[in-house]
This record gives C-alpha cells, sequence and structure tokens, in this order.
C-alpha cells in the first residue's frame, strides 16, 4: 500500500512537470496553431541559468527562478521573431515546425559550449532529506513542483479568466479578426504568448532539477514526452493537459517499478499514437469542422 | 532537362564510380564517401514524404536502425548471406514505414510530426532494451565480411556497391515522383480534399510514400553497417532524424541534385574542420534556418536559378490533343439501371453540426443530362449540401442515391469514381503544379500500370502517360487553356483557374458535375464563357449541378432551379415559376418586398 | 464621417472591388445591397483594415486610414460588425461586452464603463439576463444583439454592420431592424451592408446598389426601393417588369 502511494506520489510530481511544458504548448497553440518543438531545450537553458544564478551567483532558488524566468521571456522573443513569425507569414507549417526543431539544436549546442556536456546536481532548496508521513517517504522538492505547477497554471487561467489582458489573448484565440476588431493588437499577443510560455518552460527546468540532474540533454525527452501530454489532452485544453502530464507521469512511475526501468519512457508515446489514431483532437479537444 | 545537361549529369555519374582510384585514402573513399552515399539513399527517401508528400517526419532515424538491425541480426546470428538480409531490410523498413504512415492518414503538421518524433524514440528504447535481439548498449559486433561469390566489397570496395545502389536509389525515386504516383503525392500535399474528389485515393497513396521511403531508409541501414563493421544504439538518435532534415532542406527539396549536395554537407563539413565537431548541431541549426527563410529551394534551388531556365518543353513535346476533340467521355452507365430512374435523388437528407440544422430533410431530384441550379441565400446551406453528394460529409441522416444505387459511407475519392465530379466555391487547385499536371491527376483513374510498371518505365506506362497526356491537352483546349499548360496554376488569373477546376472535373468522366459558384468573381466576360461552357457540357449528355449567385447566369442555364432557405427545399421547378414565387422572393429581398414595391 | 473614393481591391479575387465610392454623412444610416458575392463584405472588411486596397482611400473625418492596422482603425472610433457575428463563443456576455470597449478601458473611469454597460443592457434587456451564460450558447438572434452592443461598448464614431440577418428567421429580423431604428434615431452613425434589400431600404437613408464590385444604383432609400432595376439585381434581367416576368403590382 505504501509502495503504490509512494508511486502514486512520484508519479504525480513528474506529471506536474510534463503538465507544466504541456500547458505552455497549449498557450502559444490558441494564439498562433503553432508549437514550439525547443521547448524542451528551454526548460533546459532555464535549469542551467538557474543552476549558475543559484551557485555562481549565489543568488538562492528564488534568484535562480528569477532568472530562469527572464531567460525564458528573452527565448520566447527570439523564437516568436526568428522562427513563428517568418513561417506565419508563408503559411507553411513544414517551416515553422523545423525552424523551432532548428532553435531547439542550436540553444542545445550552446549550451554545452557554455556549461560543458557534464550533468550536475542542482541543490534542492529544502533540503534532500525525505519527509515521511504514513510510512511515505517524500523529497520536499517533489512537494515544491506540485505546488509550484498548480500556483503556476491557476495562475496563468486566473489571468485569462479575471484581467482584461488574459481575455484578450482568449479574445484572439478564438477568433483573430475579431479581435483586431475590438482593438486588440493581435500580432503582440500572439508574442506575448510565445513569451508567457517559453518562461514557463524555463521555470520548470529550475523546479524539476533538483529531481534530476542539471544537464544540456535533460530537455530533449522531458520536451517530447509534453509534446504527447499536450496532444493527448487535447492542444486546446488546460484541463487535458493536467489529466494527459499526470496519465503519463503514473504509467512512467508504474512502468518502471512493474515492467522495466529501460521501458519506462515508451507507454507515454504509445499511448499518444494510440489517441491519436483514435482521438485525433486529444481527449479533451474539440473536433473541428473542415470547411470546404 | 535539356540533352546536353542530361548527358553531362551522366557523364559526372559514371566518372564518380572511379573516385578510388583518385585517392586511396581509406578514410576518404570508405569512411566519407560511402557515408554520403548510404545517406543520399535515404534522404532521397525522405523527399519523398517531406518533399512530394508535404509531411514532417523526425522519425526516420527509426527506420533506418530497423534496417540496420535487421540486416546486423541476420547475417550474424542467422548467418544470413548480405543479399537475403539486405531484402530482409528492406522489407522490415517497409513493414515499419507502414507503422510509421497509419498516423499519416489522419494527421497532419505538428500532429504528425510528434509521432514521428514518439516513433524514433520508441525504436531507440526498444534497441536498447531488448539485449536479446540487439545486445543493448554494447551493440552488435563482427559483422562478417561482405563478399559475392569471388568479389569482396571489404574497405574500399564498398564504395562499388553502394555507389551503384545510390544511384539505382535515386533513379528510382526520381521514377516515381515523376510519374502519376509523383502527381498523386503532390496533389494530396496541395489539397488534400480535392485530391481526393479527383479521384486520389489518400489511404493509398500517404500509406505508400512512407512504405517507399522507409523501404529506402531499410536498405541505408542495411548498407551502414558494413561501414564500422559494427551497429550500436547511439547511432539512431532523435539528432539524427534531424540531420537527415538538415541535409535535405539545405540541399532543397524535391532535387536529386539537392538530395546529394545535402549529404555532401552533412557529412563532410564535420570532417573538414576540425573544431567543427563542437559547434556543429548550432552550425547544422543555423543553415536549417538560413535555408528556411532566406534560401528557399536550399543549394539545388540556387542552382536552378543560375542555370538556364529549365526547358519546359516536355510537356508539350510528346503527344498533341488527342482525335476525339473534347477530351470528354461521359461515364457509361453499367448495368440494368442505365437510362432507368433519376440520375441522383436525395431522401430526407439532413445533417447537424452540433445543434445547428444546416441541411434539413432535403429531397433534391436531378434528371438524367439536366441542368440544375441550386440557389438561395447566405448561409442556406448550398455549399452543405455539395459537401454532402460528394462525401465530404456524411450526413446525419437521410441518404443519396446516384444511378440508383445508395452511398453507404462513401468517401470522395469513392464518389469521385462513381462519376460525380465537382469545383470548389473557394478555388482548390494545386497551386504549385502545371495546369497540365492539374488535369493529369483528375486522369488518375486512367493509369492501371503498377509500381513496377512505374519502376521500368514499361511500355504500358509510357502508353497510360502518352495517351493521358494527349487528353488532358484536349480537355484544356475545349475549356481554352490549352496555350497555358506549362504554367504553375497559381499563376493563373482567376477567371482561367476557374476553367482549370472545370477541366480538372471533366478529366474523370463524369455523369454529374457539381459547379459550386463557377462564376463568383469573374468578369460577366468570363461569365459568359462559363455560361457557354455549362450549354456544351450539356449538349454532350452531362448532367449538371449548378450553385450560383449570378441569377442571370442561372435564370439563362438552369432546366430546374431549386431555391434553399434555412436548410431546406423552400421551392423548386422552371427559372420563370421560380423567379415569381413569394416565398422564393421574400427569402432573397426580405419579407416587405411585396409590399414597399407595391407603394410604388 | 466616412469617405470611400476610388477603392480598388484584388481579394483572392473572390469579392475584387473596381472602383467603389460612397459617403457615410454624420449621424445618417447608409445601406449598401447587392447580392452576395458583389463585393459587400469586402468593402467592409477594407474600410475596417482587415484587407489591404490595392487602390482609393478611406477617410474617417478626413483622416485618411491608409495602412494603418485594423486594431489602430477600431481605436480610431470605427466599430465593425462582422458577418456572421463572431462573438467569442467561450466569453461570457459580459466578457464580450468588456471586450467591445477594449481600446479605450484602461483609460476609462469605471463608472463610465458601467453607465455603458447599463445602456446596453437597457436596450437588450435579454443580454442583461444572459449576462453570465457564455456567448457561444446564445440563439443566432441574441447573437447578433450582443455583436452590436459590442461595437456600441466601444463609443464608435461610426458602427459598420455586415449582414445582420444572415441566418435569422424572420421574426428576428425584424427585431434587429427595430434595433437598427432605434440607434438611428440616437443620431449613430451607420453604413448597413444586408442583401435583405427591402429591408435595409426600409431603415437607411441613403442607399447605394453594388454589383460586381461596382456602383450601380445609388441615391434617396425611399426612391431606390421603387426601382425596378434593385429587384433585377437579384433575381436575373427577366425579373425586370418590363420582360413580362417580374413585379405583380
Amino acid at each position: 500500500m505504501t509502495d503504490l502511494l509512494q508511486l502514486i506520489l512520484s508519479g504525480v510530481a513528474l506529471g506536474m512537470i510534463y503538465a507544466l511544458l504541456a500547458f505552455g504548448y497549449n498557450i502559444t497553440f490558441s494564439t498562433s496553431r503553432t508549437i514550439n518543438f525547443a521547448q524542451g531545450e528551454f526548460l533546459m537553458l532555464g535549469a542551467l541559468t538557474g543552476l549558475t544564478a543559484a551557485v555562481t551567483w549565489k543568488l538562492g532558488y528564488a534568484g535562480a527562478l528569477f532568472a530562469a524566468a527572464i531567460v525564458g521571456c528573452l527565448l520566447g522573443v527570439v523564437l516568436e521573431k526568428a522562427a513563428i513569425a517568418p513561417a506565419l507569414k508563408t503559411r507553411s507549417a513544414v517551416s515553422w515546425i523545423l525552424a523551432t526543431v532548428a532553435l531547439g539544436i542550436i540553444a542545445r549546442n550552446a549550451a554545452e559550449r557554455i556549461w560543458g556536456t557534464d550533468d550536475a546536481r542542482f541543490p534542492a532548496p529544502l533540503g534532500d532529506d525525505p519527509l515521511t508521513f504514513l510510512g511515505v517517504r517524500v523529497l520536499p522538492q517533489e512537494l515544491l513542483v506540485i505546488g509550484a505547477a498548480a500556483l503556476i497554471m491557476s495562475g496563468v487561467e486566473l489571468f485569462r479568466r479575471k484581467s482584461i489582458w488574459g481575455k484578450a489573448v482568449t479574445a484572439v484565440a478564438a477568433d483573430k479578426d475579431a479581435a483586431a476588431l475590438m482593438g486588440i493588437n493581435v500580432p503582440l499577443v500572439i508574442t506575448f504568448s510565445f513569451v508567457l510560455s517559453s518562461a514557463i518552460a524555463a521555470v520548470s527546468g529550475v523546479l524539476v532539477a533538483p529531481l534530476t540532474l542539471a544537464g544540456a540533454t535533460m530537455g530533449t525527452l522531458l520536451g517530447t514526452k509534453a509534446y504527447a501530454v499536450a496532444i493527448v489532452g487535447g492542444l486546446q485544453s488546460g484541463l487535458g493537459v493536467l489529466v494527459g502530464g499526470l496519465l503519463l507521469g503514473l504509467s512512467e512511475q508504474f512502468t518502471a517499478r512493474y515492467v522495466s526501468t529501460g521501458y519506462k519512457d515508451t507507454p507515454g508515446f504509445v499511448l499518444l499514437i494510440f489517441i491519436l489514431l483514435v482521438k485525433p483532437s486529444g481527449l479533451f479537444g474539440k473536433k473541428s469542422i473542415k470547411k470546404v | 532537362m535539356p540533352r546536353a545537361l542530361r548527358t553531362l549529369v551522366l557523364v559526372a555519374a559514371a566518372a564518380f564510380l572511379f573516385l578510388p582510384f583518385v585517392t586511396q585514402n581509406p578514410y576518404y573513399v570508405h569512411s566519407v564517401a560511402c557515408k554520403v552515399c548510404i545517406y543520399v539513399i535515404l534522404v532521397a527517401g525522405l523527399d519523398l514524404v517531406v518533399g512530394y508528400s508535404g509531411d514532417v517526419s523526425v522519425g526516420h532515424a527509426g527506420l533506418y536502425a530497423a534496417g540496420a538491425y535487421t540486416a546486423a541480426i541476420l547475417v550474424t546470428k542467422a548467418h544470413w548471406p548480405f543479399l537475403p538480409a539486405a531484402l530482409a531490410a528492406i522489407a522490415m523498413g517497409a513493414l515499419f514505414g507502414l507503422l510509421l504512415g497509419v498516423p499519416a492518414l489522419r494527421l497532419s503538421g505538428p500532429y504528425l510530426a510528434v509521432s514521428t518524433i514518439a516513433f524514433g524514440l520508441i525504436v531507440q528504447t526498444v534497441v536498447n532494451e531488448a539485449e536479446k535481439l540487439t545486445e543493448g548498449s554494447l551493440g552488435i559486433q563482427n559483422i562478417p565480411k561482405l563478399t559475392f561469390g569471388r568479389w569482396n566489397f571489404e574497405g574500399n570496395n564498398l564504395y562499388y556497391l553502394v555507389y551503384p545502389l545510390m544511384l539505382l536509389s535515386l533513379l528510382a525515386v526520381h521514377r516515381v515522383a515523376t510519374s502519376y504516383w509523383g502527381r498523386a503525392f503532390e496533389a494530396l500535399k496541395e489539397s488534400s480534399i480535392a485530391a481526393e474528389c479527383s479521384g486520389i485515393s489518400r489511404y493509398r497513396y500517404k500509406l505508400s510514400v512512407f512504405v517507399l521511403s522507409a523501404a529506402l531508409a531499410g536498405l541505408a541501414g542495411a548498407l551502414f553497417i558494413h561501414i564500422d563493421k559494427y551497429v550500436g544504439p547511439t547511432t539512431f538518435s532523435l539528432q539524427l532524424s534531424i540531420l537527415f532534415l538538415i541535409a535535405l532542406i539545405f540541399g532543397g527539396t524535391r532535387s536529386l541534385l539537392g538530395n546529394v549536395l545535402g549529404c555532401l554537407v552533412v557529412v563532410v563539413l564535420p570532417d573538414v574542420f576540425n573544431r567543427f565537431a563542437d559547434y556543429q548541431l548550432m552550425t547544422f541549426g543555423a543553415l536549417l534556418l538560413f535555408t528556411l527563410y532566406v534560401l528557399p529551394g536550399g543549394l539545388a534551388g540556387l542552382l536552378r536559378r543560375a542555370l538556364p531556365a529549365r526547358a519546359t518543353a516536355h510537356t508539350t513535346e510528346e503527344a498533341g490533343p488527342d482525335g476525339s476533340e473534347t477530351g470528354i467521355r461521359v461515364r457509361k452507365e453499367d448495368g440494368a439501371d442505365a437510362d432507368a430512374g433519376d440520375l441522383l435523388a436525395t431522401e430526407r437528407l439532413t445533417i447537424a453540426f452540433g445543434g445547428l440544422v444546416a441541411v434539413n430533410g432535403l429531397d433534391l431530384v436531378i434528371r438524367r443530362g439536366e441542368v440544375h441550379a441550386l440557389i438561395g441565400p447566405n448561409g442556406s446551406g448550398k455549399s452543405t449540401t455539395v459537401n454532402l453528394l460528394t462525401g465530404v460529409y456524411r450526413p446525419t441522416s437521410g441518404r443519396v442515391v446516384f444511378g440508383g444505387r445508395p452511398f453507404q459511407n462513401a468517401s470522395p475519392f469513392a464518389v469521385s469514381r462513381s462519376g460525380i465530379a465537382r469545383t470548389f466555391q473557394n478555388v482548390a487547385l494545386f497551386g504549385d503544379m502545371t495546369v497540365l499536371e492539374n488535369v493529369l491527376v483528375g486522369l488518375h483513374h486512367t493509369f492501371h500500370g503498377g509500381l513496377l510498371d512505374v519502376l521500368f518505365r514499361t511500355p504500358r506506362a509510357k502508353r497510360e502517360e502518352k495517351d493521358a497526356r494527349s487528353r488532358a491537352l484536349s480537355l484544356l483546349a475545349f475549356v481554352g487553356l490549352d496555350s497555358l499548360a506549362p504554367e504553375r496554376a497559381r499563376n493563373l488569373p482567376y477567371g482561367k483557374q476557374r476553367l482549370l477546376e472545370i477541366a480538372r472535373a471533366l478529366a474523370q468522366d463524369p455523369r454529374l458535375v457539381v459547379l459550386d459558384e463557377p462564376a463568383a468573381g469573374l468578369t460577366s466576360g468570363e461569365i459568359a464563357a462559363v455560361d457557354g461552357l455549362i450549354v456544351k457540357l450539356k449538349a454532350r449528355g452531362l448532367a449538371v449541378l449548378l450553385i450560383e449567385h449570378h441569377m442571370d447566369l442561372v435564370m439563362s442555364v438552369s432546366d430546374t432551379v431549386t431555391v434553399l432557405d434555412f436548410g431546406e427545399k423552400i421551392a423548386t421547378g422552371i427559372p420563370a415559376e421560380i423567379q415569381k414565387d413569394d416565398r422564393v422572393i421574400n427569402a432573397y429581398l426580405g419579407t416587405d418586398a411585396h409590399a414597399m414595391a407595391a407603394d410604388a | 464621417m466616412l469617405e470611400i473614393r476610388d477603392l480598388v481591391v484584388r481579394y483572392g479575387p473572390l469579392e475584387a472591388l473596381h472602383g467603389v465610392s460612397l459617403s457615410v454623412p454624420d449621424g445618417k444610416l447608409v445601406a449598401v445591397i447587392g447580392s452576395n458575392g458583389a463585393g459587400k463584405t469586402t468593402m467592409l472588411r477594407t474600410i475596417s483594415g482587415l484587407l489591404r486596397p490595392a487602390s482609393g482611400a478611406v477617410e474617417l473625418e478626413g483622416r485618411s486610414l491608409a495602412g494603418l492596422k485594423p486594431h489602430a482603425i477600431a481605436r480610431l472610433g470605427i466599430a465593425h460588425v462582422p458577418e456572421g457575428r463572431r462573438v467569442f463563443p467561450d466569453q461570457s456576455v459580459l466578457d464580450n461586452l468588456l471586450l467591445g470597449a477594449f481600446s479605450h478601458l484602461a483609460g476609462t473611469p469605471k463608472a463610465e464603463i458601467q453607465s455603458l454597460l447599463d445602456d446596453i443592457f437597457t436596450s437588450f434587456p435579454r443580454l442583461a439576463e444572459r449576462r453570465t451564460q457564455l456567448a457561444g450558447t446564445l440563439s443566432g438572434g441574441e447573437q447578433q444583439m450582443l455583436a452590436i452592443g459590442r461595437a456600441l461598448m466601444a463609443k464608435p464614431r461610426v458602427i459598420l454592420l455586415d449582414e445582420p440577418s444572415m441566418g435569422l428567421a424572420p421574426l428576428l429580423i425584424d427585431e434587429v431592424f427595430r434595433r437598427l431604428e432605434a440607434l438611428k434615431a440616437r443620431g449613430i452613425t451607420m453604413l448597413l451592408v444586408e442583401q435583405l434589400a427591402y429591408r435595409a431600404l426600409a431603415v437607411a437613408d441613403t442607399a447605394y446598389v453594388i454589383e460586381h464590385g461596382k456602383i450601380e444604383i445609388s441615391g434617396d432609400a425611399q426612391a431606390l426601393a421603387k426601382d425596378p432595376r434593385v429587384r433585377a439585381a437579384y433575381l436575373g434581367e427577366a425579373a425586370r417588369p418590363d420582360s413580362g416576368i417580374g413585379l405583380r403590382t
């Protein structure tokens, strides 16, 4: 029983990171129908920036989060200007997919040059001693991840629903022309969505790094799994990414425990391909009608 | 390709066979040149998927791995000779390609890209974990010597095997791409709906393109294991899939020369600069971004612009219009239903989107050989009706009976094959293809030769192509576009695009042509031409369903007019009756129409 | 108030405009009528900046709108009620109205926004009842009221209305046109594009008939209602009274 609880708890912590990254895809997809194939690399850059801020500059964990957020915002602007905006003009899906892939490998190579190819330990702000209750041992960082991810997602949802700027973002997502007729600067809102999405990715890096290790290769797989989560949940649905993230996090923990650690990455992808075949719009996605 | 250039390419290709005589340095011949050849085989296959079919695959390293491991396991554990092992590798690649292609039937763009990434990662994981077969992270070593009887292909001699195979692969890709298969891939890429409505099975060709591409990747994998005599899981990373894409895009898609140049760059660059390895990904990433936005078409595109314009004569050189004057053939009706009953009838046809009933209980009858107009205010359900008749939408209830047979869950492809062809309200041509090729896509149903006919250019394949071209020219002459045959469709003025759509529809030998607002956006002169065309179609025994807002046109050419409002039929009859019908007048002019006009 | 001169638009080029001129005087309701595909929607989309003209000018109170982005044009006081209503379906009625005021929301005191809202809720009591409901769940007629209310929230100088009758049942069409008359009585300047010719002519001061991207006839709305050419524009040449099949009088 405690074994099960243990698995569930670490599955949830992992799942929240996936959900957070996928939430970032969700934001840009809603405003521009594009997702950033470099999101995992942005997470990695956030983690490494955070590491430098926390360890080298001795700014502490809060400083690391802040530094990562700043870097994330900058990356978002670069991404939108260099990879997305030109592709949106030519309306070519191939272009933006490949362009964000290109940014991703550039980011990874740059990280290797700056921080080296070795993985580094990221000191956990609340220590590495597990807390125990009901016989379940929990790392404080796991609780921090769950709490912070929930905070960020609900914060963004609150912004979307309560502030007029958030409402404007939702309006752009629903109907660009109608939003422009309301006096909303649509291109600016799209840039903003990339800034927000990239900042979330970078901050996720600082959250997850103490649980894994920080290094140039940490992002690729996380990012890819988060695509799976975003698509499984339905690219337009906030609830969908949460459910999808938890589903994946739990399935990985269970596979690792009961099948083999080597195969822990596969169930998510198999699930992804299966869901795509059965319901291409995702679990919580809306079916769209093609207009001819 | 001009003859001189073609000779030059052939001479150059032959000359490269003698590379090992120029330098015997095993590093250049065995490692670099062989690797380039193997990459070219794979990238040429990738080009079919990305360049011709327009889908992004970031999972080709997985297919490459499937081929490499199949060959390696068979030669080391089952002691198969090279040739059967290589054939098995090709087959295994093709099988994996089928798996990768199934998602492509329903997905596109980012969804498909993500599923190909997932596919690649799954393959890599399996290779790592299935230790009994693959030796896991250790990899398979001690690949035996590659010999054919007295010949051995070890060391630099490997080049004599991979280079000719590369040339053959390029030739195969070239032949497929320039055949009706290639046109089907491109048509599906440019407009999936229009391609299916022109009689192309998305199911068949989307799967085919992935299978063909994967077979080449499997071959490349089987050859690859003989470079290092070793195969291990780290080779087949996501990065390798991305590297293949970079080679393809930088070299230039849809170009054999581009495939070769791209692979040369990604293999040779890291070798030329010593410290390059450290900055390899950054450089390639930058190269990819640069190509995408500054150099669309890649290196091959650059060369194409630098060289004198390629002759476009090949579209017209072979055949003139055929004897049948118009190229129109009305399909013979088969069996007992010929001439019996109405051509098309809908029975209580209904479709609802969410809560909105767009077409409600529609009974529409089209008689053989008549021009039937469907009119109504905006949003009255006309285009939805067209989409229901052509299989683009499935009705919520009710059914369509055509030629005495009900359509059951008919796909647009099946509808086209049964004899209904259509045009689109917002012109859906294949813009990057030529005018002639657009009509050839409509003639897809006249090709019966299989893949082998295409690969070996059999007399049958040549004859079918020649016949189709001459019929396409006749059809173009019929709509007055024959002089524009080699133009790209998207460069045509709007009115001519509408005519080209009609020619493409006629190419399908339909019994019923559905014209969805053929006169929208046309000048009055052009409308008169459409008017004349409809009259000629009717004279040849074709039935026409005309959706149109230009009432002058509707009233002058139609035998019957049906009026829709709010998705329901409010009137049907001859034009003069319709113009007097109160319900019609109210639907078009507003309820007070009579009162206001009567004040006059 | 709003002037259009020699507007030429090449749009995809499904509904092109070939040199259209018209003017909307302050406080008047001007109607543009014509069959589908005549270029009416293209004209409105060009005025509000969603499409770029190939040549010609659009001026608001003498100020050229050339080169301005749609959001900038909206901020100058042109409120466009688009074809098909285009309310934001996943947001509440209240949010839709607030978004209508987006261009001046930051600089407007809360009390003024509230009085704008009160005003709209008084004119459209149905919207008041449903203020927390998602706009996508409203009926077609209610969505049209919301789209008009959203435009009023912008404190516009001119309202452009694109086919407010489209897809509505006759009773609701009556309702929409009564609202337009009420707005006209309040002195709001409007440019109305409509395929239901006689409905539009009944509320308009002046009107233009557009066909094949050109203004064919223009003049006083009452006079146009009696012009047989209006009818011919819709039902084809044969519908002209002199051809013998046309109007029964």
